[in-house]
């Protein structure tokens, strides 16, 4: 019978949706915010669409003493308040909550794993999920090597049967060292293979979308190169300030928060070469490879290709809002960089030369995330009456966030006898030409985790690749504390200075 | 904006057109209008009334698919002009305020005289490049002249089976399309049945639930529907052909219903899977709704597994529920998907390909479909 020789031939050709094992996820740190704001909505939704097996079944794992139904309750709450769909339908909600369960205890302690072994015994015995496990350590990063320690130890980490994975959020380290350190205890439990090291803006449709652009239209990949790309800039600009993260963000600033993650992943994407196939490990390997041709920015160069600032008192979205000094929590003369802009190069044949910016900052004018692509300028004066000069290059920008899409800006001549010309925009966006709303970032890859795909998540090697760039500059900035800041204002595109970082008299491209 | 009485060659259907992007580029001083279309459909709307009926419909959609929409229509019983033409188009704006031109509505209505000359002013009005797509409201007329030169124009041809007022007669047609090469099918009805896959298949997703596929022995699709007689609607034959098929069971042959109280009501099939047999059965059910409403897959044994996806009593969600020997019974509650046309011939318009498994599907519900005979 063919029932025997595939495992559930009824999958076949259930277009669009996928869905994985049943399963069960033990969050750690299932009180925080992260599990409320983020996990919870997330894990509802998928459940909601059909994403997520029957059977599948999530435990909080936390020191706050609670029950399953203080649990239950909590979520419920939290999917509410930060959900986006609206008010519950409360039988659906009970469905989904029959498989929450909780688990009060401390992370530190050996007897909690025993606890937790037998409540997983239990679920798998009455919920079928048959040993599959994913842990996500929504936990501070000090906390991740003794609970992996534990979790090992409960024999929990490797399976009889089924699969085990462990999903991280960055921080994954504070520089190269810390980060090899963390990558070393973690590996003594885990294969590679098993850690999912989550970055939310690998899980966004735009940045997934980017690979799709690039490798499967045929115009663009021939002039992706050092002989028609002028240069490159990557900007993640947030208008919030620190908000409630300040003991964090005192230690990290926007260099280690944004750019060891996010943007390098995001530059990897951009600039790495077409992958032998689609799947995790060619991907990931192609992003490593040009993660290790970017050479670090060390010594003098720091100051010259490097601008670190802090925002000071101004006005966001027509609101006044305090300086970074003056934010709670935060050293009234902290050194804290809350904006980095960077001038870094690629070395490799398809890029030598060609400058990539990458700029991040807190209280800039405008929240949003985009890759602008500036081709080279048009080499003859053909049009008498517009200078070459002034004649806009043609601009390609991936926007990631908000109002995902791409546009590309060209030249174009307004009607009438003279030749005038003007810069016109053509605008792909995927609200209006697919008019759906994408899945958010968290349902994405923690969807992909549970179905094994690791293609969106950062290999151990990439992270310490991104380390290497950063950590030089880190230094640098330790021996040469800044001396001007606060330097730019509140509502404002950064310190001028990063204005001189690019090259040939150019500009950031102001979105 | 919009135009009616258009003259009815395409040159001045699309001259109208472009007067209207004029007038909305010269409305303000705002920059250029720019574009962005992804698709052509077309639409047949089979009188004056559904024509009101689909251009509601074809709102919604567009603003997910910016296209330019093709109404074709038979005319008015009063109407004087042979081909009766309206453009209408309307802008979208984006988020930087530029505008952009993602509507555009053609309305053609002919005399029955004039039906012939309708398919060659469409192919002219579709936009060059673009996927053409073709939603044919009207089951009946499948065999039809207009049809076939319509479908010739499309890439994709968008029907519900579930208006087949004869099944059996009618079937024939449906297949028939799938084996055209260069024509891919989407029926809304096999689209309305997707939560019911999804459910169905994840009731046995892991090796231990797996293991049941192999024991089972008996399947019942209930349905209901609205008419005083019940017919088996399409999504009932294609959900158990769907089964048959992936069980991998051939060779159905008719037998008598099991339990069935009301033996018109009901009919059913034997198949074989070499020496194991499957009985199919689609019965009429009490549940309220239309289509399927319920599904009871029974395993061999004593006592038996039993696995059930049913509609819930406001029709809004899907219930599943798995009777395990020995194991307290496991249910599940989601909704379903937006099922409203709307949705779902959006939904279609992000398709571009075969779906390959449609069209087995239909070949086996092909071999099932001359048992729904009256008895």
């Amino acid at each position: 019978m063919a029932v025997l020789t595939m495992e559930n031939p009824l999958r076949e050709g259930i277009r669009l949706e996928r869905t994985p094992d049943p399963c069960v996820m033990v969050i750690f740190g299932a009180s925080g915010d992260l599990t409320k704001r983020k996990l919870m909505p997330a894990l509802y939704n998928l459940w909601r669409e059909r994403l997520l097996p029957a059977g599948f079944s999530v435990v909080g794992f936390s020191r706050t003493d609670m029950n399953d139904e203080q649990f239950r309750a909590a979520m419920k709450e939290a999917v509410e308040q930060f959900g986006d769909q609206g008010p519950l339908n409360s039988e659906a909600w009970d469905n989904f909550a029959e498989g929450l369960f909780y688990l009060s205890a401390h992370p530190g302690h050996p007897e909690a794993y025993a606890s937790l072994s037998s409540l997983l015994k239990e679920i798998d015995r009455q919920r079928g999920t048959n040993g599959n496990r994913i842990y996500y350590l929504a936990v501070p990063p000090s906390s991740f090597a003794g609970i992996v320690q534990q979790l090992d130890a409960a024999g929990l980490s490797q399976a009889e049967k089924g699969w085990r994975r462990l999903i991280i959020e960055k921080p994954f380290g504070h520089d190269l060292q810390s980060a090899r350190e963390l990558n070393q205890s973690i590996s003594k439990v885990f294969h590679e293979e098993q850690i999912y090291r989550i970055d939310h803006y690998l899980g966004k449709e735009t940045v997934q979308n980017l690979l799709v652009f690039r490798f499967a239209n045929g115009i663009f990949e021939p002039i992706w190169n050092r002989r028609y790309v002028d240069s490159v800039q990557i900007t993640a600009a947030e208008t919030v300030g620190v908000e409630n993260r300040a003991a964090y963000y005192e230690e990290s600033g926007a260099l280690r928060d944004m750019v060891q993650n996010h943007l390098s992943q995001v530059l990897a994407l951009t600039a790495m070469e077409p992958p032998a196939s689609m799947g995790a490990e060619e991907v990931r390997a192609e992003k490593l490879k040009v993660l290790r041709a970017i050479p670090p920015v060390t010594g003098d160069r720091v100051s010259s290709c490097v601008v670190r600032g802090q925002y000071g008192p101004g006005w966001v979205d027509g609101k006044e809002v305090p300086g970074y000094r003056s934010e709670p929590g935060v050293n009234p003369k902290s050194k804290t960089d809350t904006y980095v802009a960077l001038k870094l190069f690629i070395e490799n044949w398809r890029w030598a030369g060609v400058p990539f910016y990458l700029r991040t900052g807190k209280r800039l004018p405008k929240r949003l995330s985009e890759i602008a692509i500036q081709f080279r300028q048009a080499p003859l004066l053909l049009f008498n009456q517009t200078p070459t000069e002034q004649m806009s290059p043609n601009l390609l920008v991936i926007r990631i966030q908000p109002d995902e899409g791409i546009s590309l800006k060209f030249t174009a001549k307004q009607p009438g006898p003279s030749v005038h010309v003007r810069p016109v925009n053509m605008d792909f966006r995927y609200a209006s030409s697919f008019g759906m709303a994408s899945a958010s970032a968290y349902e994405r890859l923690v969807l992909d985790c549970m179905l094994g795909d690791a293609t969106l998540f950062a290999h151990r090697d990439a992270v310490e690749a991104a380390w290497g760039i950063i950590t030089p500059i880190l230094e640098a900035w330790t021996s040469q504390p800044a001396s001007s800041f606060p330097n730019y204002a509140a509502g404002t595109w950064g310190p001028a200075e990063a204005e001189s970082l690019l090259q040939g008299g150019g500009c950031w491209h102001k979105p | 904006m919009s135009s009616s009485g258009v003259p009815t060659d395409a040159g001045k259907v699309e001259q109208e057109l472009r007067q209207l992007w004029r007038q909305e580029a010269e409305k303000s001083n705002a920059g250029p209008v720019l574009c962005s279309r992804t698709l052509n459909l077309i639409v047949y709307c089979r009188n004056f009334a559904d024509v009101e009926r689909a251009t509601g419909l074809l709102d919604p959609i567009i603003s997910h698919h910016p296209c330019r929409a093709i109404v074709v229509s038979p005319a008015a019983p009063q109407s004087e002009e042979e081909i009766h033409a309206e453009v209408s188009a309307s802008c979208l704006t984006s988020h930087a305020g530029n505008r952009y031109i993602g509507r555009e509505l053609i309305s053609l209505a002919a005399t029955p005289s004039a039906q012939r000359r309708l398919a060659s002013i469409v192919r002219a009005l579709v936009l060059p490049d673009l996927p053409v797509f073709l939603w044919w409201r009207d089951a009946k007329l499948l065999g039809g002249h207009l049809f076939q030169q319509l479908s010739e124009i499309a890439e994709r041809v968008i029907l519900d089976s579930a208006g087949l007022e004869d099944l059996q007669a009618d079937w024939p047609h449906v297949h028939a399309l799938v084996q055209r090469p260069r024509l891919a099918l989407s029926d809304l009805a096999w689209s309305r049945l997707t939560s019911w896959r999804q459910l169905i298949a994840q009731l046995f997703d892991g090796p231990a639930r797996a293991s049941y596929l192999g024991q089972l022995h008996r399947i019942v699709v209930e349905f209901a529907n609205e008419g005083s007689q019940p017919k088996v609607p399409a999504d009932a034959l294609l959900l158990g052909a769907w089964l048959a098929r992936q069980l991998g069971f051939r060779n159905p042959q008719p037998v008598a219903p099991e339990d069935a109280p009301d033996q018109h009501a009901a009919r059913a099939w034997e198949l074989r899977s070499g020496t194991t047999k499957l009985l199919v059965e689609l019965r009429h059910g009490k549940r309220p709704g239309t289509g399927v409403t319920a599904v009871f897959l029974t395993c061999q044994g004593d006592p038996q597994a039993v696995f059930v996806v049913s509609r819930t009593q406001d029709g809004k969600g899907l219930a599943t529920r798995a009777e395990l020997p020995g194991r307290p019974p496991m249910r599940r509650l989601v909704r379903t998907g937006d099922e409203s046309a709307t949705c779902l011939v959006s939904r279609e318009l992000e398709i571009l390909g075969r779906d390959v498994l449609y069209e087995e599907v239909l070949r086996v519900a092909s071999e099932l479909a001359p048992a729904l005979s009256p008895a």
